[in-house]
């Protein structure tokens, strides 16, 4: 186990989630994006440079005072509040109307029964998450992607809040989720930009977003909104998931819902070979979830197609899926312009299937075969062309994951060097490794008894 | 009740409401059919009746047992007796045909019949293991070789109903064989659960067993509601269709016509095709709705009506379900119907009341006031209705809230105000147009450092921000506010807004060039920005926290990374895709490469198909209505969950 300075599998996870074959999408025209968000401001009325003023604007005698922020306001006026307005409305609406009713289950704890069992705490008072958190979570809440230049990104903020959560961190969670907002929400709707480089300016260099990043979040807001009651982190969370069902998730799409793994640069009209689908962004347990915060979307159907998809992206002899799929026919087959690689993302599939608690034992079978072998200190990554491995991935972090599958698919006990988290490693298989340890917990807490 | 009830649970609930109307008749017909029975014929040996008493009570499932029994034994006076019997308790059933050639039961299985009787299906196959050690070329008879394959199977069905449907499909993909035809009420579970792993066709077959076969009336209407609780409704449909008529045309499925009608309605909610209900099907539901007590019902009908855009009627069945105790999905579909109808302040009030009970209502309230708030002519808004909504907007750490009190502050000439909603805005959703505002604030309030700082932290991102540095007038045309005076005390009674006649102060506007742009420059010689001013080398991390009030600030043990030493930061911006052109770079100025090689400005793109995005804005496109996305209204709630099952409808 002490293979982690290999020069092959050290670090170097090849973040570039678009390459260069997408580069050519990315240069057709299309009209900037500068127009404020739908439905968000109209824009700024503010002084527009040298055009008249648009009609007549409010007198200043009818703009009352904005309450500053910091003022506190009692609270207690909530439903005086309604009164007042409402004597100074031409149709006020019917009390009747407007005000709740007999007290019932709220939507929210009604919808509280949603399947799977809750993160929060999972992860108990583990050291291990004090290990991650001195070395990957900054003073200032960014988690930073030690073997990509130093870089964050939407997944790595998704992971670290999930973690929080897990181990009960509320102060850390607050500091993640407070620099992935200030930081990453720059787009002009619900969604975080993806990628940001603390070297460069802007730091933040791309604008579209990463799918699997955005689940994350609302993921992780999701559970602590559950676990600490803060409504503010139900809003966020419910913000996000409407925002990706409705601009990057394809519900009609004749293989089941299809996730996009990303608003721009993946679909049909974006690829020849498009729709394009990465099976690691089905986040399963996190859609087991997301409907406390969203529930107009058949969550149960995403689940659903990601399996089956998985189930018919068995390439090559070793029958394991590649890291990007075209879905543009009925048979789906390895993307165009990807290596047809089993790597650093695909390796997140059974993770999630088996935090989820889902799938049959064939659909384990590929990735049991392949991590079943006789090295099991490093993980392949195959080229799933012939079958045979490329490179291998030798942290030992990221061993937990086939300490998981062993453990979910036969109650394999974890072994006792995985049981806790090795120093000295990278962000990515140091975050596989704590949220293996989650998803046993939450799962199969068996495996992890003395 | 949301816009569409799950269809699943919609139909589920109505099969709960409806079961008792349906098991009740049978029960009359057939008093002592739910009491297990073992009936013995010839002596003590035979056994005659099928042994869980669990799944013997199953309505629409014969027991042939005793009348194979007697078949096999060719005793005929017994078996015609039992043919009446049966004939007298299932009105629909008809005798088997194969009775003349089942085979009598050899006698040494006596015991093992006993077994079979007593339901000791483990030691049955214990028994016939042992026997089969002992002598290896002995096989029990194909009866009960038969009848013991189905019991196990009935039983291992019955036990994993309540788990995961893919247990209890892979045991029907195992044995498909060793499901009874008869037992309807296995081939339910195995057909819900086929339907829930989606292998709908197969379970559609399924359904479509029991009405190809004998199964009784109650059966065959509980198999449509089942079909239509786990089926897309086109599939259903097939099977509704199959639904014997009387002579007047009636279906044998009219008394559940209700339950038809609301899979219907809940179809079309879900843009899932289904026949449209007939006049007279939606004439019996409002019928039906308006004499219920359930406000899911007058709901949903509130919903279909929103659908097909009918809003007065909406409006008037969200009012009746509310007041018959609707829940906080009724008060969404209330608030989103009188936004339709233009009644935005009603909408906004029921949205408001609601909001601690549906996270969507708090949403609505929020982004229905931040429309008003954030207008070219912001209307008045009362202060307690703004100071309300200011703790709102605090207690959710909402971004858009923040901004629309920003610009509405800042429109109104109350920078102080505009700045701190403007700091909160940027914390908690910098997007070019809250970063715009901030940074026009700070240039207003003439801090002109942190004014800086936001201009060249945005820089190569927000073009609209970097361009303040560029353009020609420093601070625009004045606000109507500025031109008319100082704004109004604090608390002051504001003047009633809509009788007052508004000032035109459109001719007071005329905008004085500055001296040096007026001499007319060249045109593609920049404009005179400051050394000191841009590009400037400021920390790229954007600052700014709010942190929920609630927040215990109490650090957990331990500590944190210390941010990587980063060399001074850049002064040439690097291009990122999805970001427009910088204002300089009209000049000739460049950008660095983005960090995928991107060198020319390029935006984000529009609306990938297929998704709900694509068809919201096509259905704009068509209706020529405003851009309001922002109230997406929900497709499928579980608000239904909350439906108490055993609720029944007349």
């Amino acid at each position: 186990m002490r293979r982690r300075t290999s020069p092959a599998g050290q670090g170097r996870r090849p973040y570039a989630r678009l390459p260069a074959g997408l580069l050519l999408a990315w240069l057709l025209p299309a009209p900037l994006l500068l127009a404020p968000a739908p439905g968000r401001a109209q824009g700024p009325q503010a002084p527009q440079g040298p055009q008249a003023p648009q009609g007549p604007q409010a007198p200043q005698a009818q703009s009352p005072q904005v309450p500053q922020p910091a003022q506190g306001q009692p609270a207690e006026r909530a439903s005086e509040g309604v009164q007042t307005a409402q004597s100074q409305e031409a149709s006020p609406v019917p009390p009747a109307t407007a005000v709740p009713g007999l007290p019932q289950a709220p939507a929210a704890e009604a919808a509280g029964r949603a399947a799977g069992p809750a993160l929060a705490g999972s992860l108990g008072d583990d050291p291990s998450w004090r290990a991650y958190r001195a070395r990957f979570v900054t003073e200032k809440g960014r988690i930073v992607d030690t073997a990509n230049g130093l870089i964050s990104h939407s997944e790595g903020q998704g992971y670290g809040m999930l973690l929080a959560v897990a181990a009960g961190d509320r102060a850390a969670f607050e500091r993640i989720w407070g620099w992935t907002r200030a930081n990453l929400m720059v787009r002009s709707d619900e969604l975080m930009a993806w990628r940001w480089a603390p070297d460069h300016r802007p730091a933040v260099a791309d604008m579209n977003n990463a799918t699997d990043g955005d689940i994350l979040v609302a993921w992780a807001l999701t559970e602590a909104a559950e676990a600490w009651g803060e409504p503010s982190y139900r809003t966020a969370a419910r913000r996000i998931a409407v925002e990706f069902g409705r601009k990057t998730i394809l519900f009609r799409d004749p293989h089941g819902p299809l996730v996009l793994p990303a608003v721009t640069g993946f679909s049909a009209r974006d690829r020849a070979d498009g729709p394009l689908v990465n099976l690691s962004y089905w986040v399963f347990p996190a859609f087991q979830r997301l409907s406390l915060v969203a529930p107009e979307y058949d969550w149960a159907s995403v689940i659903r197609s990601g399996v089956e998809i998985l189930r018919r992206s068995r390439f090559g002899p070793s029958g394991l899926p590649t890291e990007w799929i075209s879905a543009k026919e009925d048979g789906l087959r390895p993307a165009d312009g990807f290596p047809p690689l089993f790597s650093y993302n695909a390796i997140r599939i059974p993770l999630y299937l088996a935090w989820a608690g889902i799938g049959r034992p064939e659909d384990y079978a590929p990735f049991r075969t392949l991590w079943g072998g006789i090295d099991r200190e490093r993980l392949p990554i195959v080229d799933t062309g012939d079958g045979r491995p490329v490179e291998w991935l030798s942290e030992p972090g990221y061993t937990a994951l086939p300490a998981l599958v062993a453990c979910a698919q036969d109650g394999t006990p974890f072994p006792e060097s995985l049981r806790s988290v090795q120093d000295g490693q990278n962000y990515y298989p140091t975050t596989l490794h704590l949220l293996a340890l989650v998803a046993a917990r939450m799962r199969t807490p068996s495996c992890l008894k003395p | 009740m949301p816009q569409a009830v799950t269809r699943r649970l919609v139909a589920a609930a109505a099969l709960a409401l409806a079961a008792p109307a349906l098991a009740a008749p049978a029960l009359a017909q057939a008093p002592e059919a739910p009491v297990p029975r073992v009936v013995y014929g010839d002596g003590a040996r035979a056994p005659a009746i099928m042994v869980d008493p669990e799944t013997s009570r199953t309505p629409g499932m014969v027991d042939e047992s005793a009348l194979r029994y007697y078949a096999s034994q060719k005793q005929t006076a017994r078996m015609k007796a039992e043919i009446a019997r049966l004939k007298r308790l299932y009105p629909g059933w008809s005798e088997p045909p194969d009775l003349d050639s089942l085979q009598p039961s050899p006698p040494e299985e006596a015991p093992l019949w006993d077994l079979f009787t007593a339901g000791r299906l483990q030691d049955l196959r214990a028994a016939i293991t042992a026997r089969r050690s002992v002598d290896p070329a002995w096989q029990p008879s194909e009866e009960l070789a038969r009848k013991l394959r189905r019991a196990e199977f009935r039983s291992s069905v019955a036990a994993a109903s309540s788990k995961n449907p893919e247990e209890i499909v892979a045991l029907y993909r195992a044995d498909p064989g060793a499901l009874d035809p008869a037992d309807v009420e296995s081939i339910w579970t195995i057909a819900d659960g086929l339907a829930a792993t989606g292998a709908t066709e197969d379970a559609f077959t399924l359904y479509k067993s029991v009405l190809d076969g004998n199964a009784d009336a109650g059966a065959r209407l509980a198999t449509i509601q089942k079909a239509m609780a786990h089926l897309k409704m086109d599939q259903a449909e097939r099977l509704i269709a199959m639904g014997r008529q009387d002579p007047s045309g009636t279906s044998e499925f009219d008394p559940i016509r209700l339950d038809i009608t609301r899979a219907r309605i809940a179809a079309f909610l879900h843009d899932e095709p289904a026949q449209t209900p007939t006049l007279p099907d939606l004439t019996a539901f409002q019928a039906y709705a308006r004499k219920t007590a359930e406000p899911s019902q007058t709901g949903l009908l509130g919903w279909y009506a929103y659908k097909r855009r009918q809003f007065r009627e909406a409006l008037e069945w969200f009012k009746q379900a509310i007041a018959r105790g609707g829940d906080a999905m009724v008060a969404h579909g209330l608030a989103h119907t009188l936004r339709e109808l233009n009644m935005t302040r009603e909408a906004e009030e029921v949205a408001f009341a609601w909001r601690d009970r549906f996270v969507g209502n708090e949403l609505l309230y929020i982004d229905l006031l931040e429309r008003k708030l954030t207008l070219a002519s912001p209307p008045f808004i009362e202060p307690a209705r703004i100071e309300r909504y200011a703790r709102v907007v605090n207690a959710t750490a909402s971004g858009e809230g923040a901004q629309g009190l920003a610009w509405y502050a800042y429109n109104s000439c109350q920078f102080d105000a505009a700045l701190e909603w403007f700091q909160r805005a940027v914390a908690w959703m910098p997007s070019e147009s809250t970063v715009f505002g901030y940074a026009l604030t700070l240039q207003r309030l003439k801090r002109q450092r942190p004014y800086l700082e936001v201009v060249n932290r945005y820089d190569g991102l927000f073009p609209k921000v970097v361009e303040l540095l560029f353009r020609e007038s420093q601070g625009g045309p004045p606000l109507p506010c500025a031109v008319q005076g100082a704004p109004p005390p604090a608390g002051r009674a504001a003047p009633a807004p809509a009788a007052a006649p508004r000032p035109e102060p459109q001719a007071s506007y005329g905008r004085v060039p500055r001296p040096d742009a007026a001499g007319g420059r060249a045109e593609a010689v920049p404009q005179a920005v400051q050394r000191g001013e841009f590009p400037l080398a400021v920390p790229l991390d954007n600052p700014l926290r709010y942190p929920p009030a609630g927040l215990a600030q109490a650090a957990a043990p331990g500590s944190y990374a210390r941010e990587p030493a980063a060399p001074a930061p850049p002064l040439v911006a690097r291009r990122v895709p999805g970001a427009g052109a910088m204002p300089y770079e009209r000049y000739g100025y460049a950008l660095l490469p983005g960090y995928n090689g991107l060198d020319k400005p390029e935006g984000l793109g529009t609306a990938p198909p297929g998704t709900l995005w694509q068809e919201q804005q096509a259905e704009r496109g068509r209706s020529a209505a405003p851009e309001s996305v922002r109230f997406s209204v929900p497709a499928r709630t579980t608000s239904e969950r909350t439906l108490p099952p055993e609720k029944g409808y007349p």
